[in-house]
């Protein structure tokens, strides 16, 4: 039985890794020529900066699209959180226990995921939904239905400005921050055993469990993961906003779906990986900046991102259920 | 009973086994036992009950009936996990991979080598993977993904999975049926070196030569029942067929002598490219031609492009001396032709639907005027179909879903012939209905033919395909092999063409 | 149950299972029904008259969406962007009459942009075979960035001198009964008889059901998941309208809202009469109680975002019980 190994290196595989990427590099390379602003490296660690929160959103919803779910609920999680932070600061909480607490709620948003969807086996798109229409009624109800939270982040907050606005030479904190988180959901998704049962479960269910992997528990997790990471993305809004905001997450969605389907385009095809997922936010953020920089309107950023949406789910070849 | 000599090698002991499904009984007061270092065949026809048996040994299913010991316990099956556990490992006609996993993740996928914080510790991995493909002398790259494999390949990957818990009963379903005869060779050196290593192997098939090739026992089942189980070397094939295939089915199936009448409908030269090539034949009214072909001859996709739901790559159809094509199961229906498929509830009906709305479905435009449905009319013809094809149901608003097997059957036969079809093909149509319903479904197709009807059957089943055509067909490797009037010949020949594709040197003389 | 009983023909049901049924079937009713004296022992002008048509009125929006809804739930299949095109629809016949083209270009306006968002999600998920829900949480942003496009961001006023139709529809009556109600039942009629009525109906739930067994039941299974979307997004256009009218004008992003409360008021709706299968009357109820409710919230000085939680727990809850296709085997 010889193995097929001259095809895996055909040229028709090299696009199908690469051709994602290159067509990023051209469009870095139109904007470098056409806006010279682009290239500034003051401009490019500002990319930097505002793809933290879709990167971090978006590594969350890899962990559900793995493990065969999906989240539509990460932008209005997010939301909540920076809601959430911004009513505990003004209230005095304690820095750190405030951003364990607004963690710990999005675990629960994410836990409510994985009950609708791995336990009551409803379709992932309908139970997420609820999940992030219920979101938003916690966000008035700590706004007391008003649209922020009066005060913004409380009293002057240093770790906050220090995540948000703040830099390490250069490079801003919040582009480290995404990095690390995902240096570790890369290390969790592809080397631990629970990641390979997440992808397991989400490339064929029956055979997983026939494998004796509780695909449920596993989906479970992924729910909560992804629930985790969008409230952190929260937090890294509030932090650079300074204030909470209600329904503020919500076209973050569509990038972070972007960013995945993108994502899973790129060097491993077919399936949705880290670090894909962070090239794909990355390029979202480089086309927002360039689209900024070319002085589109605020209208055009909601047609770029449905169509960011079905470029990037045609090209990952996501097909009907 | 051809009991073994001693007790203490058996592996397994199957014990007065009972399984019923809504309608059928499955499994019937069934003995069966495996010895440790023993090839022991399970053999018998498509719905004789040897699936059931292995999954009810596995844990998918719990029987209603009977015990089961492993090594002289007795278990209480609770899981399949519990009994992999317990050293039973099955490998199953489909093959269950993780398509972008590679060979050595679907090997260890749910029991990965972990390190420290659950990190896989993947050089093991590799390297045990490695060895274990070297035990079975098969060698493959590692980290090529599965769905890169052909079928021979990926099966090599799950037996590999199956030996990584070190198993003391190996079963296997059918695992040659997608082979090819290199893969088959190997696959047969591989069982006879576990073997050798004292494993108790089940070996499920019903391809005789492969029985008689490799097994040391074999037990033969027939209607949910042991019928018999024979040392191999005390036995001969025609004693294994005629105990598969048993009982008669003259006063079953009414025959009566019909005028043959015109042609309805003349394939010529017809093939889909791969599966199905340059098949030629006719079906006349009044007549039943039987097609007659195991796992993967290609009868499943003739049946789909008669049906309009393959796309023909070559040859010709006439409907009633008409030129025709079908791009879709539409066309097939306009100009007649109505598929009963093999799937009831995965292709014949829409389970949430009414007995009313899956007869009247193919049909509907019959009652339609004006784009609305005449609902009178859809009523009383329903009220008909279900007292003419004598369905038992609550009525024409039940749910299908809620049927049992052989009445669901008729909804969908009903279905057909509320459109009006003049040749029907029916796929495995008694597969999982039990006898009474059986005996209903040949008096149906008895009374097309007596409507002036033509019929295609395909089927599995030898004595079906025996007692009702008049003609019948046989296929092999996608071709048609054998043609003949269903008088003249007989069930040792048809199964040697099915398996073969041509007549053995004996069978010549 | 023993398999010994099955497929024998009328064996008595006992008194549980009966109950079991009935509750299956009109216990979303009761619920509903309860709901009523509940709200009206803490607040007794709930039940006046006005008040009552007041929710009629209310409901007619959000159930015009629900229904164009319930046409692709009944095909098998889902669509996302009903509220972003219902605001998108709105918008547009907003401008129309402000512009001062009257009443039936706006009519028209709004219609043929329904259309034109039911072909293009036709298009993809029928044609492309691109997942429903993606495909159609796209096209939600699509019609948003339209509207907000279309709008310039800024609420649309209409002259009414011109376009006294639309207040009629939007706060008048007509033969005592709220305009706005009667626009309901007529569309909620029509609905009725194509999906319960005619062959297209029947094949839509064929096809919903299992696009396998109708496929091979000679369904065009494609042609049909365009048919329910172009459905969908004509009735959903006519709820944009309803929103206009509403509003009296266009506001941006005003249809967003609408998606939860129709998907709520198509769940609930399968979960009375016939259990699982999305149908016509049973959104008009949804709909109908989800207005009731917004309205209870309002007499018992409820804040309006406690509608969102209920709103959620009606979807999940509904889906659940109701063991719709929403739910995977």
């Amino acid at each position: 039985m010889k193995s097929n190994e001259n095809v895996r290196r055909g040229a028709g595989d090299l696009i199908a890794r690469y051709g994602t990427l290159g067509l990023m590099a051209l469009v870095c390379l139109f904007l470098a020529i056409s806006v010279p602003a682009f290239i500034q490296p003051s401009n490019l660690f500002d990319v930097l900066r505002q793809v933290a929160v879709v990167g971090i959103m978006a590594c969350g919803l890899t962990y559900a699209v793995a493990a065969g779910g999906f989240d539509l609920s990460v932008g209005s999680v997010a939301a909540l959180s920076t809601v959430f932070v911004a009513w505990l600061l003004v209230r005095n909480v304690p820095v750190l226990a405030a951003l364990l607490v607004v963690l710990a709620v999005g675990a629960a948003c994410g836990w409510a995921n994985g009950l609708f969807c791995a336990r009551l086996r409803i379709v992932p798109w309908v139970g997420t939904l609820a999940t992030m229409l219920a979101v938003v009624g916690p966000q008035f109800m700590l706004t007391g239905g008003g649209s922020q939270i009066p005060g913004g982040l409380g009293p002057k907050q240093p770790l906050m400005d220090f995540l948000g606005k703040g830099f390490l030479g250069p490079v801003p904190v919040a582009a480290l921050v995404m990095l690390l988180v995902a240096a570790v959901a890369e290390i969790v998704l592809s080397k631990t055993a629970l990641g390979q049962h997440m992808y397991a479960a989400g490339g064929d269910r029956v055979a997983a469990e026939t494998c004796g992997i509780d695909s449920r528990r596993v989906l479970w997790l992924a729910y909560i993961f992804s629930g985790v990471l969008a409230a952190g993305s929260g937090l890294l809004m509030a932090a650079r906003m300074g204030l909470g905001q209600v329904r503020i997450g919500e076209p973050y969605l569509m990038d972070a779906i972007a960013a995945v389907f993108l994502g899973s385009t790129v060097i491993k095809e077919g399936r949705p990986h880290i670090l894909g997922t962070i090239v794909g936010a990355i390029f979202m953020g480089i086309m927002f900046n360039g689209l900024t920089l070319l002085h589109t309107p605020y209208w055009g950023f909601y047609l770029f991102r449905g169509i960011m949406v079905f470029a990037a789910v045609a090209l990952s070849g996501f097909r009907s259920r | 009973m051809h009991d073994p000599p001693s007790t203490e090698q058996r592996v397994l002991a199957m014990h007065n086994i009972s399984k019923d499904f809504p309608g059928v009984r499955a499994l019937d007061h069934v003995d069966f036992s495996l010895h440790g270092g023993e090839i022991h065949a399970l053999v018998g026809e498509n719905g004789a009950g040897k699936s059931t048996l292995i999954k009810v040994l596995t844990g998918i299913y719990a029987c209603d009936e009977g015990c089961i010991e492993l090594d002289g316990r007795e278990v209480h099956v609770r899981s399949t996990r519990q009994m992999q556990d317990l050293g039973v490992a099955c490998i199953y006609q489909e093959l269950n991979l993780i398509p972008h996993f590679d060979v050595a993740q679907n090997i260890f996928l749910g029991a990965e080598p972990r390190g420290k914080l659950g990190l896989v510790r993947w050089s093991e991995m590799y390297r045990e993977a490695e060895r274990l493909l070297g035990t079975l002398g098969v060698s493959l790259d590692l980290r090529v993904p599965v769905r890169k494999l052909g079928f021979g390949q990926r099966q090599m990957v799950i037996i590999a999975r199956a030996l990584l818990h070190n198993p003391t009963i190996f079963v296997l379903d059918e695992p040659t049926a997608m082979l090819t005869r290199a893969e088959i060779g190997y696959l047969f050196g591989l069982l006879e070196r576990l073997k050798e290593q004292g494993v108790g192997i089940l070996y499920i098939s019903h391809r005789m030569e492969e029985v008689f090739e490799i097994a040391d026992r074999v037990t033969v089942m027939r209607d949910g029942k042991n019928v018999a189980s024979l040392q191999v070397a005390e036995t001969n094939p025609d004693q294994v067929i005629s105990l598969m295939v048993g009982r008669q089915l003259d006063d079953m199936f009414p025959k009566t002598d019909l005028e043959i009448g015109p042609q309805l409908l003349a394939v010529g030269g017809m093939g889909d490219g791969a599966l199905v090539q340059d098949v030629s034949f006719e079906v006349r009214a009044g007549q039943v031609v039987g097609i007659y072909g195991v796992l993967g001859s290609g009868t499943a996709e003739l049946a789909g492009m008669l049906a309009g739901d393959r796309p023909l790559a070559a040859g010709k159809m006439l409907v009633r001396g008409e030129p025709t094509t079908f791009r879709s199961p539409h066309h097939a229906l306009r100009d007649g032709i109505a598929l009963i498929p093999k799937d009831r509830r995965d292709e014949g009906l829409v389970l949430s639907f009414t007995v009313r709305e899956n007869m009247t479905l193919a049909g509907l435009g019959r009652w339609v005027s004006a784009g609305l449905i005449r609902s009178r009319e859809e009523k009383a013809v329903t009220r008909d179909q279900i007292e003419a094809l004598n369905v038992r149901t609550y009525g024409a608003e039940q749910v299908v879903q809620e049927l049992s097997g052989g009445n669901q059957q008729k909804v969908v036969i009903a279905k057909a012939m509320l459109s009006q079809a003049q040749v029907y093909v029916f796929d495995e149509p008694t597969r999982g209905v039990d006898v009474g319903a059986k005996i209903e479904i040949y008096r149906l197709i008895s009374r097309l033919l007596q409507g002036g009807a033509g019929v295609i059957l395909f089927s599995s089943e030898l004595p079906e395909i025996l007692h009702i055509t008049d003609r019948v067909m046989v296929m092999f490797r996608g071709r048609m092999v054998l043609d003949k009037l269903t008088q003249q010949t007989d069930a040792d020949e048809l199964l040697m063409y099915a398996l073969k594709g041509e007549a053995s040197e004996t069978d010549v003389s | 149950m023993s398999a010994s009983t099955t497929a024998v023909s009328g064996p008595a049901l006992s008194r549980r299972q009966r109950l079991f049924i009935f509750l299956g079937n009109y216990g979303t009713l009761i619920g509903m029904l309860l709901v009523f004296p509940i709200i009206a022992m803490l607040e007794p002008r709930f039940l006046s008259t006005g008040n009552m048509l007041n929710i009629l009125r209310q409901a007619a929006t959000l159930t015009l969406v629900a229904l164009g809804l319930t046409f692709v739930l009944a095909a098998g299949v889902f669509d996302i962007s009903v509220g972003g095109t219902a605001g998108l629809c709105s918008i547009v016949a907003a401008l129309i009459l402000a512009r001062g083209y009257g009443f039936p270009l706006a009519v028209a306006g709004a219609l043929l942009t329904g259309l034109m968002v039911g072909i293009i999600n036709g298009f993809l998920v029928a044609r492309l075979h691109i997942n429903d829900f993606l495909a159609t949480v796209a096209m939600m942003f699509i019609t948003i960035g339209m509207d907000v496009l279309l709008s310039k961001g800024a609420n649309v006023h209409i002259d009414f001198e011109y376009a006294a139709e639309l207040r009629l529809l939007g706060k008048g009556d007509v033969l005592g009964m709220p305009a706005a109600t009667l626009l309901l039942i007529a569309v909620a009629l029509v609905c009725h008889v194509i999906l319960d009525r005619s062959s297209l109906g029947r094949r839509l739930y064929a096809i919903g059901g299992n696009p396998r067994a109708a496929h091979l039941s000679g369904v065009h299974v494609e042609r049909l998941r365009w048919a329910a979307f172009i459905l969908c997004a004509l009735v959903v256009a006519v709820g944009g309208f309803m929103l206009s009218a509403r509003l009296e004008g266009g506001k941006p992003r005003a249809g967003e809202a609408l998606l939860g409360d129709s998907i709520a008021a198509a769940s609930i709706g399968t979960t009375f009469l016939r259990r699982g299968r999305p149908h016509v009357l049973g959104t008009v109820l949804g709909g109908i109680f989800l207005a009731t409710l917004a309205n209870g919230f309002v007499f018992l000085n409820i804040p309006f975002y406690y509608q969102y939680i209920v709103r959620a727990f009606a979807i999940v809850g509904a889906v659940a019980f109701s063991g719709m296709r929403l739910q995977q085997r």
